[in-house]
Formats: C-alpha cells, structure tokens, sequence
C-alpha cells in the first residue's frame, strides 16, 4: 500500500494548504491502461492488434458462436436427446430480437471492429518502421473486413436479394465512436470489405510467419469468398487462382487430411486459421462436451450419407460414434484430441482446437463454383475433381467426376457441404445459392424444413441495438418494437 | 383500553398508606443491576403515592419506613427501567433493576461529534438497541435489523452461516446501489461484510434516515447510513459468560415433487404422448425388451423410492461462548470480550466458525485531555456450498428436487455411487470438493479529545477496515465432474484479497449558551478517506488429492494440461471531505439546524470532481407551549421537518470515468491489449433531495409513545447503464440517466399495554408504506420481460406476457397478447408490466414483550406486503418437454390429457414459456424470533458468589405464512431458483455475571 503514506503526506499539506492537495484525488489505475499510457509505443499497438486477433478467437465468434450457430441452424446438426435447450431456439426457428445468439454475434463482431478502427485510427501517429506499421495497419484493416464481412452475411439478405445489392447491411463503422449510425446498404457493406481487403493487401507483406496472422494471401484467399458472396465470378476466379497457384499451400491427402483437424494440427493446406490455446475457447464442446458427456447436436444421417463411408477420409475424420454399440454419431472434427485416440475417452483438452478459417480446399471449391457460373464447366470439373480426389480414395475423375449442368452444380454443393462441414459454411451456401433448408427423416427439431428466402435466414438486428441506436431498422418478418 | 385498570391498585395503595401511616415498619434492602448483578447506589427508593423516600448508598443498599402492613415501593435510577415492588410481610426488600434502552435512545449518535440530546435533535433517526441484538441466533448484524426499524427493510440473502443481507433505507432510491453506508465507532465498515464481527459488542445502533441526519455524510450518504456504537467500560468491574447450543433445521418447502410410484406414472404419461423421458421412458422406447421385461425393469425401479431431499440437507448445530469483561475507575474504563462461534448450516459441507475480540479503552489523562481505542479482530472460516444458487448441476438446492426418487445415492451392493439425472453424482462430488473463505477482519480506531477552552472540543479519530480474505474453491482429482477443467485431474483455485480502507477524521466543536436561553453548537470538520483493494489468484491443476494444500498441484508442462493461471488486481480510490454541522436551539422550544459538506472522490469524472451537500432541519416542542395544557393526556410532543440533499457513489467503480484499456487480450500467447471501457468525464455521483417532515409523541402517561414521518425522497442524476448502440464496441455507459422518488410514512409504536408490579406487557410496532416510481428515464429502455427501467412505475417491475389458462379443447397454453385477447401463440413482445415489483411496498415488524418475574417473554413478527416474485423453480419443476427426466412437480399429475380436460395444466408436450403464472405474491407474516429469558432470582444466587445468571432460549424463523409456493417468499432479488433457503433455528443459552 505504497500510497498509504501518501496519507500522513496529506495531513501534513492540509495544514500547509489545500491547494496542494489536488494530487490526493488523482489516482491512476494499476490493472488497466488508460488513454494517456495505453497505445505509445509500437509495441502497444503490437499488443493492441493481438486484441484485435484475441477478439476473433472468442466463444462469441469464432471460437464458438459464429461458426456453430450457422451448423445449428443447417441441416448438418439434429437436436440430441441429452440437449437441454441449449442453442433450440436457432435450431428450430423460434428466434427472435431478444434471443441470446444473435446479441452475443452482433456485439462480439462490432467489438472486434472497434479494436481494429482503434489501432487502424491512431498507428499513423507513432514512431516506428514504416513497414512494421504498414503491417500492423494491413492486418487490423483485414480483421476489420473480415467482421464487416462476417456481420453481412448474418444480418443482411443475401446480396442479390435487390438488383443493385441497395437493401440494407450493417452500419460500416470506418472509426472508433460512440453513435447512433443507420444501416449502410449491402452493397456499401461489401464495398468497404472489399477495399479495406485490398488496402491490408498492399500494406502487409508476405513473412512466413504461418497461418497464425494475415498476411497478403490471406487477404487474397478473403477477396475470393467475398467475391463469391457478392456474385462477382471473375473476382472470385482471379482471387481464387493467386491463391491456388501461389504454390504455397497443397491439398492433404489421407492421414495428413486428418491430421489438419487433431493436435497435430498440420498445416499444409490451412491458409488462415485461429491458434487456440489452453484458456481460449474450446469450439468442439459446443458439439460434444466430453466432459460432460453430453451431445447437445449430432451429425444428421442426411449428412453422413453423403460420404462414401469407407473411402472418404473426412468422414472419419469429422464424425464419430461415441462408444461401441452407442448409435449416437457426433461430431469429432474439433475433439482436440491425437490421431486414433480412443472416441470413448476424454480428450485432455476437450474440444479446444485451432480454428480453421480458410484453407485451399475452399479455394477449389469457390473456383470450382465461379467457373460454372462464368459457364467453364470443363474448369469447374477439374477443381472440383482435384478435392475429390485428395479426400476420397478410391475417386477416379474419369469415371466418377463427368457431372454437367445442373448436376455440376449440385455437386459442388455437396462437395462444399462435405469439406466445410462444421465450419459454419453450409447455412451461409443455401442462404446465397436461394435454396431451401430440408432436414431428413432424423429431424428432432420442432420445424424440419425452411423454405428458400424465409425471412428467418436473415438474423433479426438484436433487440438491444435499438435501445442504443434510434436509427437502426428491423429486418423484414421481425417485430420493430 | 387496559390503561386504566392497573391504575386502580395505585389510587387504593394510596388511601391505604394515608390511613395507615401510624403504624410503621423499616424496610431495608439492595439494588442491583440485572444485567451484571452489581450494586446500584443513587437510586431512588419512594413509598408509593407518599413523599417518603430515600436514596441506595454506594453498596446499592437503602432503608426506608413503611407502613405496617401494604404498600409499595418505586424504584426508579437514571438508565434503568422504573419498578413497582409490593411490600410482602418481611423486612427485606431486594430489586435488580434491568437497563432501560429506551433511556439509551435519548440521544442520537450520528458519528460525527458528540451525542446529541435527542428532544433537540432535528432529523429522522431510527435506534435500535442492544437489546434486541443480544444472543439472536444468526452470525451478522445485518440479519438482527430485519423488522426492527421503520423505514428499514432487510432481506436474507441465503441460509449460508455468514451471508450478508440485502438492507435499503427508505425504498430503492438507486438502480445502482443501495447499500447503506456503515460507521462502527467512528470508522467506515465495508457493508455486508459482518460474519467476522460479534453483534453481542453493539451497545446500540442509530440508524439516519433523513437529510438532517445523513447529509453530514456527503456522497455516501443518500442510501441512509447506519452507525454502530460498541459497549465500553463503567466504573467497577462487571464479567460475563455467555454459552449458547442450538440446532438449525430446514423450513418446509411449499411445493411437493413426485415420488417413485408418481413419477413412473407420470413417465408413462408422458410415453403416450411420445415423449420418452427419464428412466422408464427409456425402457419403454427399448426395442430390444419384451412388454413383461419393460415393466419387471419398471418394477424393479419401483422399488426404490430416495427423498433426495434428506441425502442433502440435515439438522445443524449452532454453538456460541463468550466472555466479556468491562469495568474502570474514575480515570479509565475499559470494554473486552472475546467470542467463538460455530454455525453448520442446513445442507451439508456449509458452515462457519469464528474467533473474535475485541478491547475497548478509554482514558482521561487531565480533565482537558482524554484519548481512547476501539479495536476489533475477527478470524472466520466458512464452507460453502460448490453453488448456491441457480440453475446449476452442482447446486445441492436444485438437485435435492430434480434428482429422480427412483434413483439412488448409492448402489446397494456394491456400495459405489450411481450418476444422477446430471451425468453424476452430486453427492459423490460434494464430499470430492470444497468451498471454503477464511477471513481476517480488523477494525481499529483511535481518537485524540481536548477541551481547549470550555465547550470548545478538538478531536481527531483515525480508524482503519482491513481484512483479508483466502478463498480456496477446489475439486479432487477424483470428483466425478471434471467439467472444464484443464487436464480434468482436479483443480484448485485460490483467491488472496486484501482490502483497507483508512479514514482520519478532524473535527473542532464549539457548544455554548447564551443566557441560558439560546444554546449554540458548531462543528467543523475535515476527513479523509483512502481505499484499497488487491489480491491475487490462481487455478492449479494436477492435484493429488492426498495433500490438503497448494502442493498437490503439478507443475504445468507444454504437455501436460496443467499449467496454471495466475492473475491478479489492485484498486484505490481517495475522498475528501470538509464539513460544517450547526445547530441553535431557543430553550427548550425551538431547535434550528443546518449542515454543509463538500465531498472531493477520485471515482468522478474529470469534469465533476466536487461534490456540495447540504440541509436544514427544525424542531418545534410543543410540550413548552401554553395551548398544550389543554391536552393534558399529552407527554411529549415534538414535530420535526428537514430537507436536505446527500449523494451515493458506491454505484461506481473506482476508475469508471476514465477510458480503460485492459490487458489479458493475448493471442497465439503474445500479450494483447484491448478497450474495455470509453471514457465518461461527466461521471458523477447520483443526487438524492429528501424531505422529511416527523413528530415524536408520547401519551396518555407515556403508555403511548411512538414517531411518525412522512418523507419523500427524489434521486436525480441517477446511475443506469445506459445502452449503447453496439456498433461502438461497447455495450453500456454508465451514465447519470434518470430519477426516482421514493415517498412514504413510517410509524412506530411502543406501547405499554400492562405495567404492575411483577408483570408487564409492552407492544412495538413499525410500520413502513413505501411508494416508489422511476419519474423520468433518459433513454428508451428495452424491457420485454422480468425486471426493466420503465418510467412511470415502480423500480423491480415485472413485464410478463399474461397468462390465460390452458385450452381444453388441445391441452395448448393460452396466453393473452397486447390487446388481450387469448392466442395459444407465445410472443415476448406481448409483455405488459401489470403485476407488480419485486421490492415490497409494505413492511414492518411487530413485537410483544411480557415480563414476569425473573421471566421475560419476547414474541417477533415481521412482514412484507404486496411484492411479487419470479418463481423461476417452477420453470424447472413444471416443465415435462425440456425436463421430463429430472423429477417435477406433483402439479404435472394434472396435465391435460383428454379433450375436455379443465386443468391449468397444459399437455405434457406443450413448450414452457414464462408467463404471469410464474409471478406469485411473495407477501409473508414470519414469526421471525420468540425469545424467552429467566433471570435467576437474587436469592438463589448471592450464595454461589454470582452476580447475575440468565437462561434464555431462542427461536428463530420459526413459521411463515404466506401464499407463495417456492422455498421461501424472503428473497433477495426479483427471481428465486434454488436458493439456499433460510433456516429455523432453535437455541438456548445462559449468561452468567460474575
């Protein structure tokens, strides 16, 4: 208590003068930064730009939230028998403005973005290495794309839901403030995605520090998917194709695919992923607690069945039955457990694995996709093909892969369902192809079935934001109160 | 009433004595205090309706002529309650004489300054003594204050040994916090933090309702503020022991769950409507077994039928010791007593034990000079339950109920523990784990007193609150539920926290009269207040469940899963404060007082660093003016009225107004830093303007006494966490957003209904009407359901979509949306706030006390009135289509079944929403204490040489009556679910002066 003494100091001046005293009321505090000491040094912002990374890793994005709640409400996951309401209301459609799930994203994303305009706001004025800076910049530029780009795709109709994309998205928030902004339109939304993409291109360069931190080709491997969402097909190709032929990454084949998703946690073809460590989040318990030994989702058997059971390698490596004779199937890609441990024992970490965001897998598949709409089915065969062939064993292209027209695309569909399963991928895919969402015979959801453009495959604004923002504006199908 | 019948034998005592007086006696005897048997001398001795009198020496000893025959005498003494003695045919006379707390109340302690004579006293001040303290079988103080002052409204948090209360001063004045500020001896106490301290020491406790009497305490005053004076020494010696034995036991719970036979049943019902749930829902959905296997199985569970209720709770026993000693002589006096106390309460794993001393000493050095210490150290360990409240698998509360009747706590024949409903057992990871907080608590003040010219004080009071507590939370390597925890090998997390608060207080006072006629009194004051919190913890994994300390963690490992977490804080916060307290009084008539205090807090924001506090009171004593005369039924009569402003900042924390940055925001094991809080520079305290307008009186030969006041309370510049729009980042400000007013009457009573010779029977009563309205709110606020800021009502209002009964055509639940109309649709947004809030608009208490003899009968009621409460248990225990394997309620057994069925119960199938049906009147009347106390007669006692012995019996909590279903309708909060509930307790004791 060294300011104890300060006391007797204090009594003293009192005598003296009460002027002097002025300091015995200025107190500064020693568990947090203030403005005056927080961002001064590069290293600050070093630090601030981890929060920034740290942000992205909460059980509200994603390390849980983001990427489970889309897997809840798909048509991957059932309701088990154990759960006890836990992520219901996603999972059969009774959400509503006040419902937990869609705060929990809206908050934690905006969160994210306003560490991001904080460091993007104020680096400019430090002292340092311009490169050091421009890499710091580049990065939480991307952060601040990928959480503007991740909000649209929850809050907002898909993109071609108007002709010009003029129905409205999120508020774009470019700096750190305290307000009350209206929605911006998608296409506004997108713009700014797109440019802070490419500006954190340009700023950042390409170090090899792993897949931990964007780098330019991350921003590149981004650029595609939102392309792809925004339906600019030859954007997408082009990102898509820097990506694929910049040779940094290769399809994994066989065990080095299962070992992307174990403590191995090989990186071959994993271009931007989250390291998760002891006290991050553990995404998989949202699937599988072990510990508790409750499923709260199981795999659906729509799903399962869409892998050829012996020789596709994903479907050991993403789902599992829980102990022998049990015919629970759950979900095993996030166990955070070695190769070949045994299902029906507790991993050590239950559930915490590094979260994979892109990988060169989706490169293909995006390409795949956009090749069949800029109508290049030859093009979009041949990636789909070159997935197929690294995933399931006994593919021949020649035999197995000749799909065409309408099948073609099906089949990217599916390939995507299969590869991206428990990603959080596959809600998105049916919300932007305008497809329906038909759950199978094992449905145990109150509502099996969501016709394509339900209203309810747009999260409504949270309640909460209108308490704070007179000027936001409910999504349609949702009470304005 | 019965006013005038005991005033007959008096009238003919009388006559008797006139006609009689030729004849007479001497009768000789002493006095001695009831309370530690010692002599009395000056007390007055006198024949009753004669002037035949006399006065005890210093041995408390007196003679006095008598008539032959009759006659009684009055012994009456400065502090001590008057008593009637009827002359019997012998010539002794012996009285003990019981210390008179009113007497005590006849000044006010405000903690600032000297007493004040309190026919003087200008503001709203509720006193409670130590009377009503004493051996009250509960470990804090906080809990004694229930029912016992008007205007002040306590509620136990838990049956936990050692828990706080939640205690507001005239209503919710504040969103924020309303937690009184607490002053023992002239230093401040943090509140609720009182398990360590032993509430026998309190010699009374004076509670400052109004702005005369709270303003002085500047932004920390507008929750009210109660000041605690402790006992110290009188000339002589006086020693006490004091031994108490009780047993807590559990109150009954006024909802009943399924046993075996039912809920088999119940599973069967369930089953037809396709819901396969708990145990005999599985059978029946079993494929593989034949009709005559499924119900052998069923059979076979039949057999077992577990009150889960009894494996977890239990009968406690509760033990007191205590000695005091206190005593001095003319120079200096002294206080010292020392306690041990043990408190099992009644679940299992949850109790407490504490130490305690304390040593009070005052000492006049010269006539001018005078110093003197208050010290107090309190050691306490308490267990706690793994959880306490809540929906939690590791509650006690909530498993004791949901937990199946046809499930074991143990195999038979094998003697291992079966898993629960949970996945485990609950039983088996209690004894596999443990909750334990121990504290060291010290307060200790020390003044300084000199009389420079006469009436002319300085003094300076310096005082120190320290405690430090070690929390230790572990679970073995060998509980069941490793839920969460890294390496699942078993964890211990341990919490070191220091706090202190340091406070020098400086005061000159000048008190001088003016021809006698006008009395003047002046305080000035400066004070300065120092806070500091700190403390370290971490989480160790790896342990090795044969060693009871930190050493069985293991060392984390990058392999391992053990690493642990260490982290840790520190927080300060300054006051001060300068202060002016006058007060002019004419004679006896008329009493003017004013106060001014100007508070500077580190908490503020930049822009708003200083605080002004001030107000002005006047009193008006009737009895002095002629017209009174006229009533001559009156004894007393004073009429008060002050207003005033005080303000609160324990709402905020240290650095609220500042733009924090938090660390802890690491990535890929790099350190990370991130915003955790925007700037507020406008940042201040919350403002409270309080009129009061009081009269005290006393009637008809003060049978009736009593003070009445009406007051209306406005808190402006209110704290609320104002939402933000979350696109900033954050989610609320903490902003100065709001009013609210709290108005109402308080009244109490004494009354004493029969006063003779050796019985007695005296009434308090207090009233509270407290009216309580969120005037205006800065923002709009998004309150769909339970608890929200709505303007216009009452704080703790619930919004609740309205409940309609259950349709008997499809077994639907029917509810009613905004316009009223009766839909089986379940819409949030149909909320409509009709029902009422959490916090009681009504409460009181109500004690009768007889006096017999040595005999002393004390009955205590107290109530609330008119607040309702979310039963959040009945979501658990009504809920078969979420929670259908655990055990529910035996309300189930009426579902709808068939159409046609009229049941307010819908079909088992039916989704559970909260609705009105969940909000109940939690309106009590509690027999709260029945108290019985004998004093040994004199007699008995001279012969073994002590001076006093007192066997008193207890009991506490001992009925409730009320139309709530839950545990207990005293809650805390506005939802109850699973709560610890408050226990009875029975307790007898003895108390013996030596």
């Amino acid at each position: 208590m060294a300011g104890m003494k300060n006391i007797w100091a204090f009594a003293i001046c009192l005598v003296i003068g009460l002027s002097s005293c002025e300091d015995f009321l200025e107190l500064t505090p020693t568990d947090d930064l203030t403005d005056e000491n927080a961002l001064v040094s590069l290293d600050d912002f070093r630090q601030a730009l981890n929060g920034c990374y740290s942000g992205l890793t909460s059980g509200a994005y994603y390390g849980g939230a983001y990427i489970v709640v889309a897997d809840r409400m798909s048509d991957d996951l059932r309701r088990s028998s154990e759960n006890l309401g836990e992520g219901v209301q996603m999972h059969s459609y009774t959400f509503n403005a006040s419902t937990g799930e869609p705060l929990a994203l809206w908050t934690q994303l905006y969160s994210v973005i306003n560490r991001a305009n904080i460091v993007i706001g104020k680096i400019d004025a430090v002292e340092g290495s311009q490169s050091a800076k421009n890499s710091i910049k580049g990065q939480a530029l991307f952060i601040r794309a990928l959480a503007h780009f991740d909000l649209v795709r929850y809050f907002a109709q898909p993109y071609d839901a108007t002709p010009d994309a003029s129905h409205l998205g999120v508020p774009v928030m470019t700096q750190s403030m305290i307000g009350q902004p209206a929605r911006n339109t998608v296409a506004m939304v997108y713009d700014q995605v797109t440019q802070d993409l490419l500006n954190a291109r340009d700023l950042m360069v390409e170090t090899g520090i792993g897949p931990y931190r964007a780098t330019p080709l991350v921003a590149t491997a981004l650029l595609a998917r939102v392309s792809l969402y925004r339906q600019d097909w030859a954007a997408a190709k082009q990102y898509a194709t820097e990506v694929i032929s910049s040779g940094a990454w290769t399809l994994a084949t066989g065990d080095l695919y299962r070992n992307i998703w174990t403590t191995a946690e090989l990186n071959n073809e994993v271009i931007f992923k989250l390291v998760m460590l002891q006290n991050n989040a553990a995404i998989g318990q949202n699937y599988w607690s072990q510990s508790n030994d409750i499923v709260s989702f199981n795999p659906t058997q729509d799903l399962i069945d869409t892998y050829d059971p012996v020789n596709d390698v994903r479907l050991k490596s993403f789902i599992g039955i829980r102990q022998p004779g049990d015919p629970d199937n759950v979900v095993t890609k996030y166990r955070g457990a070695p190769l070949d441990y045994p299902l029906d024992q507790r991993p050590p970490i239950d559930g915490l694995a590094d979260i994979k965001i892109l990988r060169l897998s989706e490169m293909y598949l995006i390409r795949a996709e956009a090749n069949f709409e800029l109508q290049d089915q030859t093009a979009a065969r041949n990636d789909l093909n070159a997935v197929r062939v690294a995933r399931i064993a006994t593919f021949n292209p020649a035999t197995d892969g000749n799909e065409s027209g309408a099948a073609l695309m099906n089949a990217i569909m599916i390939e995507r369902r299969r590869e991206l399963a428990f990603e959080g991928h596959r809600w998105h895919d049916l919300k932007r192809r305008r497809l329906p969402i038909v759950r199978g015979s094992d449905c145990s959801a109150t509502q099996c079935e969501l016709e394509a453009d339900d209203y309810r495959f747009t999260l409504p604004i949270p309640q909460a934001e209108f308490s704070g923002n007179a000027n936001m504006v409910q999504n349609p199908g949702y009470d304005e109160n | 009433m019965r006013r005038i019948l005991p005033l007959f034998p008096t009238i003919i005592f009388s006559l008797l004595s006139i006609v009689l007086q030729a004849q007479q006696r001497t009768v000789t005897g002493t006095v001695t205090s009831q309370e530690d048997g010692s002599p009395l001398p000056g007390v007055n001795v006198l024949l009753q309706g004669t002037s035949i009198g006399s006065i005890t020496d210093v041995n408390g000893r007196y003679s006095i002529l008598v008539p032959q025959e009759g006659g009684v005498l009055v012994f009456s003494f400065v502090g001590f309650i008057t008593q009637a003695l009827e002359i019997g045919p012998g010539n002794v006379v012996d009285v003990q004489l019981a210390v008179d707390t009113r007497q005590l109340e006849e000044v006010v302690v405000t903690g600032y300054g000297d007493p004040q004579d309190k026919r003087k006293y200008t503001g709203s001040v509720a006193q409670v003594g130590s009377d009503l303290i004493e051996n009250v079988p509960v470990a804090t103080l906080d809990q004694m204050l229930q029912g016992r002052a008007a205007g002040v409204m306590v509620t136990a948090n838990s049956g936990q040994p050692g828990t706080p209360a939640f205690v507001r001063i005239r209503g919710l004045s504040s969103v924020a916090s309303n937690t009184p500020l607490y002053i023992m001896d002239g230093v401040p106490i943090s509140a609720g933090d009182f398990a360590a301290l032993n509430a026998n020491d309190i010699e009374s406790i004076n509670i400052l309702k109004d702005a005369s009497s709270s303003s002085l305490y500047g932004t920390r005053g507008a929750n009210g503020v109660i000041v605690i004076t402790t006992k110290r020494g009188r000339e002589g010696i006086s020693m006490h022991y004091n031994a108490q034995y009780g047993i807590t036991t559990r109150t009954n719970a006024k909802f009943d769950m399924m046993n075996t036979a039912q809920k088999i049943q119940f599973e069967r019902l369930m089953a037809e409507f396709g819901l396969y749930q708990g145990e005999v829902g599985r059978i029946l959905q079993d494929g593989s077994l034949s009709s005559s296997e499924k119900e052998q199985q069923i059979a076979e569970l039949a057999r077992i039928n577990t009150d889960w209720t009894d494996v977890f709770f239990r009968n406690g026993i509760t033990q007191s010791h205590e000695i005091s000693a206190s005593g001095g002589t003319d120079r200096s006096n002294f206080y010292l007593s020392a306690n041990y106390r043990t408190e099992e309460g009644i679940i299992k794993e949850s109790d407490l034990q504490r130490y305690s001393l304390r040593f009070n000493f005052d000492h006049y050095a010269t006539e001018k000079f005078s110093f003197g210490i208050s010290n107090s150290i309190g050691y306490t360990k308490t267990n706690f339950l793994p959880t306490e409240t809540g929906n939690n698998v590791n509650n006690p509360v909530l498993y004791a109920f949901i937990a199946n009747p046809y499930t074991r706590v143990k195999d038979p024949n094998t003697g291992e523990f079966e898993d629960g409903p949970t996945g485990f057992n609950l039983v088996e990871q209690m004894e596999q784990s443990y909750n334990r907080l121990e504290q060291l608590k010290i307060v200790s003040g020390a003044y300084l007193r000199y009389e420079i010219i006469p009436g002319l004080v300085a003094k300076t009071n310096w005082g120190i609150d320290f405690s430090e507590t070690l929390d230790d939370f572990r679970i073995n390597a060998g509980a069941p539920n490793q839920s969460g925890i890294n390496g699942e090998q078993g964890v211990l997390t341990r919490g070191y926290n220091r706090f202190a608060s340091i406070v020098g207080t400086t005061t000159l006072q000048y008190a001088f009269n003016i021809k006698q006629d006008h009395n003047l009194r002046l305080l000035l004051g400066q004070e300065i207040t120092r806070g500091n919190t700190g403390g370290f913890s971490f989480n160790g994994y790896g342990l090795n469940d044969k060693l009871g300390s930190a050493a069985a963690i293991t060392q984390g490992t990058p392999t391992n899963n053990f690493i642990a977490e260490v982290g840790g804080f520190n927080t300060d916060n300054a006051l001060f404060s300068l202060f002016i307290d006058g007060l002019y009084a004419f004679r006896d008539r008329f009493t003017v007082s004013f106060n001014v205090r100007r508070d500077g807090s580190s908490r503020f924001g930049k822009n708003k660093r200083y605080a002004n506090f001030y107000s002005v009171g006047a009193s008006w004593n009737l009895m002095v003016e002629d017209f009174i005369s006229q009533f001559p039924f009156i004894n007393d009569l004073k009429l008060r009225a002050s207003y005033g402003t005080q303000g609160r900042q324990t709402g905020i924390g240290d650095f609220q107004s500042l733009a924090l940055y938090g660390s802890g925001f690491s990535y890929a094991g790099q350190q990370g830093i991130a915003p955790v809080q925007p700037a507020n520079p406008d940042l201040q305290w919350e403002q409270t303007a309080t009129f009061d307008v009081g009269l005290d009186f006393s009637v008809l030969d003060q049978r009736i006494s009593g003070t009445i006041d009406f007051y209306n309370k406005l808190t402006t510049e209110m704290f609320i966490d104002t939402p933000l729009s979350r696109t900033s980042g954050f989610t609320t400000l903490n902003l100065n957003a709001g009013d609210m007013r709290n108005r109402g009457v308080e009244v109490s009573l004494h009354t004493r209904n029969i006063v003779r010779r050796d019985f007695t029977w005296s009434t308090d009563i207090n009233v509270t009407f407290n009216d309580n309205e969120i005037v205006k709110l800065d923002f709009e606020t998004d309150a769909t359901r339970e608890t929200g800021f709505r303007e216009g009502l009452p704080l703790g209002s619930f919004a609740m979509v309205e409940w309609a009964g259950v349709n008997p055509a499809n077994g639907d639940p029917l509810y009613r949306d905004k316009n009223g109309n009766i839909t089986n649709v379940y819409n949030a947004d149909d909320a409509v706030a009709k029902f009422g809030t959490w916090d009681p608009p009504r409460f009181g208490g109500l004690t009768n006390t007889f006096t017999y003899r040595g005999i002393e009968l004390s009955v205590f009621f107290s109530f609330q009135h008119g607040n309702v409460l979310l039963n959040n248990q009945r979501f658990f225990n009504n809920n078969p289509l979420n929670f259908g394997q655990f055990n529910q309620s035996v309300e189930q057994l009426r579902a709808w079944r068939n159409p046609g069925d009229i049941t307010n119960v819908p079909r088992v199938t039916a989704q559970r929403e909260f609705s009105s049906q969940d909000l109940e009147d939690a309106s009590f009347v509690r027999l709260r204490n029945v108290s019985l106390a004998y004093f040994l007669p004199q007699k008995l006692i001279t012969r073994t040489k002590l001076k006093s012995v007192k066997i008193y019996f207890q009991a506490q909590n001992l009925y409730t009556f009320t139309e709530y279903s839950g545990f207990d309708p005293e809650d805390a909060g506005s939802v109850s679910l699973s709560q610890y509930p408050v226990p009875r307790v029975f307790t007898g004791g003895i108390d013996i002066g030596f």
